[in-house]
């Protein structure tokens, strides 16, 4: 079945002064029909910059190379106006920081509501329901209510918790059949974490939308998930089912990633992640890995599927 | 809670603006009806009259020529306030679209408005509608133009500075996620955001233009005699400060007052313009 969102080597690089630092290497994922994807790892490994690159919302400076299709649509070569038909209607994004990415001037009701009328196709006659209606109601539904006023809020009204439900209000009042939500539990405390959990869970379900999740916390990827994409310095390390990322980490970095978890006993890897101007040729975790043999200094490793689903770029699982 | 506007509830903080409003108010019905107060035509010459000192007849006294003083401030509040506000009104929209614009672009175009910004502001600003009032005719016009000449650079700096904060903001890349085109943000976003700040230094400014009419009339400059500038009244009354004060100081208040009531709306608003004020307010 053709994939709802499929990137193929998809490069990102940056104009720095006179260079270009590489920063998304060789990155290669699908999204299928009603599917969830957590895309995890640690800050500045580029996930954010992927998701923005599916979204083309990078600055002006950065070079994209490779493919990206939506339903078997190229998007990277679509003209701005084509793309602006598809970017807020069929793909839509849930952007991270709910206090800054709402607009302190306008009440959220009518940054809701802008989500529909400011689309090129819109007019106020073809709307069968009208659009303030559809706004409560998906207010209604994110339990954000409280009797109709919230329409007429600013943000700096609303709590952080309840800025992030507006945003993933706007996320899913269009009908979009792809979200790319990014860290929606990085401005939120533990309660409020569980409240987004179940509001995305409930989107998930209610509109049979696709989603990419951009998270670095696997608990909340866990609990969403239906396959799980670690990265680590621009590249993919390990894809497969949640249970199998998660339960079964074949890559040493995934494995590293969750015996940092509080609750494994905050086992932190030594060192840093190599800067991205003077990244090693080869297996860019062969630094910081407990498992580095000769192999991952020489060659970069290729793709092992160790069990069906379940792909690793790792030397160690050659032939196992 | 009964919910209020929070501009006119009354509170410690906003007291400021109340009383800048409630003065400017005045201070604008009193020029609107001023043919109607005049108690005396203010440019009637009555020289037996000249030089009395304030009374139940002349309220603020006469001047050298014998023309009655009050009479003459509350004609000069047309030419002072009507300068003040066309002045400011002209400057701001002329700097707000530059500034805008110039920080929305950003890269090269930013680069240059702002050091044309930057030379302008190297110029004190009397100094400047001094020689450029040399160019021009002496009238009021030349004056407003003069001052409009050098005064929207302040507004323009302004501005850049919003859109350059605004344009690096989340909620725009947002905006742009959600379908909204470029002059779209320009005008939805960035220009609201831009507003209140507008706003503030635009009713501060009214005060310091009035200033400069005033200090610019008083050199002799805009508006001509016998038309009743305040400045220009401050600076005939010089030659009597001794023994007839009255004539310099009535409208040396005028300015003052007005000045001062324009300058309290702008520090009152600058704190109820604040979207995050209005959360305090409504919880009492």
């Amino acid at each position: 079945m053709e994939p709802v969102l499929r990137i193929d080597d998809l490069c990102v690089g940056f104009h720095v002064r006179d260079r270009v630092v590489n920063i998304i290497n060789h990155v290669s994922l699908h999204i299928g029909e009603n599917e969830v994807l957590g895309l995890i790892g640690e800050t500045g490994c580029g996930k954010s910059v992927t998701g923005s690159a599916v979204l083309r919302l990078l600055p002006d400076n950065a070079v994209v190379a490779g493919q990206i299709d939506y339903r078997g649509k190229a998007l990277l070569p679509m003209s701005e106006h084509e793309f602006n038909r598809l970017r807020g209607a069929k793909i839509v994004s849930v952007p991270q920081s709910p206090s800054t990415s709402l607009n302190p001037m306008m009440t959220v009701g009518m940054q809701v509501e802008e989500c529909l009328t400011r689309r090129p196709d819109y007019s106020k006659k073809a709307q069968q329901v009208p659009v303030r209606e559809r706004v409560q109601q998906i207010f209604e539904r994110l339990r954000l209510n409280e009797r109709g006023k919230i329409f007429r809020k600013y943000p700096c009204e609303l709590s952080g918790g309840m800025c992030q439900r507006v945003l993933i209000s706007m996320g899913a009042i269009t009908n979009a059949d792809l979200i790319v939500v990014d860290e929606p539990t990085k401005a939120v405390d533990w309660i409020l974490r569980a409240g987004v959990v179940d509001v995305l869970r409930k989107m998930k379900e209610d509109y049979r939308c696709a989603m990419m999740m951009i998270t670095h916390d696997i608990g909340v990827a866990r609990a969403l998930s239906n396959r799980i994409a670690v990265m680590y310095a621009g590249e993919i390390v390990e894809t497969g089912t949640a249970g199998q990322v998660l339960d079964h980490p074949q890559h040493p970095y995934t494995a590293d990633l969750i015996s940092a978890l509080p609750e494994n006993g905050f086992h932190v890897t030594e060192g840093f992640m190599p800067s991205f101007e003077e990244m090693p040729a080869a297996c860019r975790y062969q630094d910081r890995c407990a498992h580095c043999v000769e192999a991952c200094r020489s060659g970069k490793p290729e793709m092992h599927e160790t069990e069906p689903g379940h792909f690793v770029y790792c030397h160690r699982c050659r032939g196992e | 809670m009964k919910k209020r506007s929070a501009l006119f509830h009354i509170n410690r903080k906003n007291v400021l603006l109340i009383l800048g409003l409630t003065l400017s108010a005045l201070i604008l019905l009193i020029t609107i009806f001023s043919p109607l107060l005049e108690t005396h035509n203010p440019t009637k010459m009555n020289l037996p009259n000249k030089l009395k000192a304030p009374s139940s007849e002349n309220y603020f006294g006469t001047d050298a020529l014998g023309r009655d003083v009050y009479s003459r401030i509350l004609e000069g509040s047309r030419v002072s306030l009507g300068t003040a506000f066309v002045v400011v009104i002209f400057s701001a929209i002329l700097g707000t679209a530059i500034g805008l614009f110039s920080g929305f672009i950003g890269g090269r175009t930013d680069m240059v408005c702002m050091r044309i910004v930057d030379i302008f502001l190297a110029f004190p600003t009397i100094v400047f509608v001094l020689a450029m009032t040399t160019f021009l005719p002496t009238n009021q016009l030349s004056l407003i133009l003069a001052i409009c000449c050098i005064n929207w650079v302040r507004y323009a700096r302004i501005a850049r500075g919003e859109a350059v904060i605004i344009r690096n903001v989340e909620y725009i890349e947002a905006a742009t996620a959600i379908g909204n085109s470029k002059t779209g943000i320009l005008f939805r976003y960035f220009l609201p955001n831009t507003v209140s700040k507008i706003l503030i230094m635009m009713s501060m400014d009214i005060g310091s233009i009035i200033l400069y009419c005033a200090s610019l009339s008083f050199l002799g400059l805009g508006t001509q005699p016998p038309s009743p500038a305040w400045g220009t009244m401050i600076n005939e009354g010089r030659d009597y400060i001794r023994n007839a004060p009255w004539i310099s100081i009535a409208p040396g208040i005028a300015v003052a007052v007005t000045a001062l009531s324009f300058n309290m709306i702008g520090d009152g608003l600058r704190d109820a313009l604040d979207p995050r004020m209005r959360e305090s307010i409504q919880t009492e």
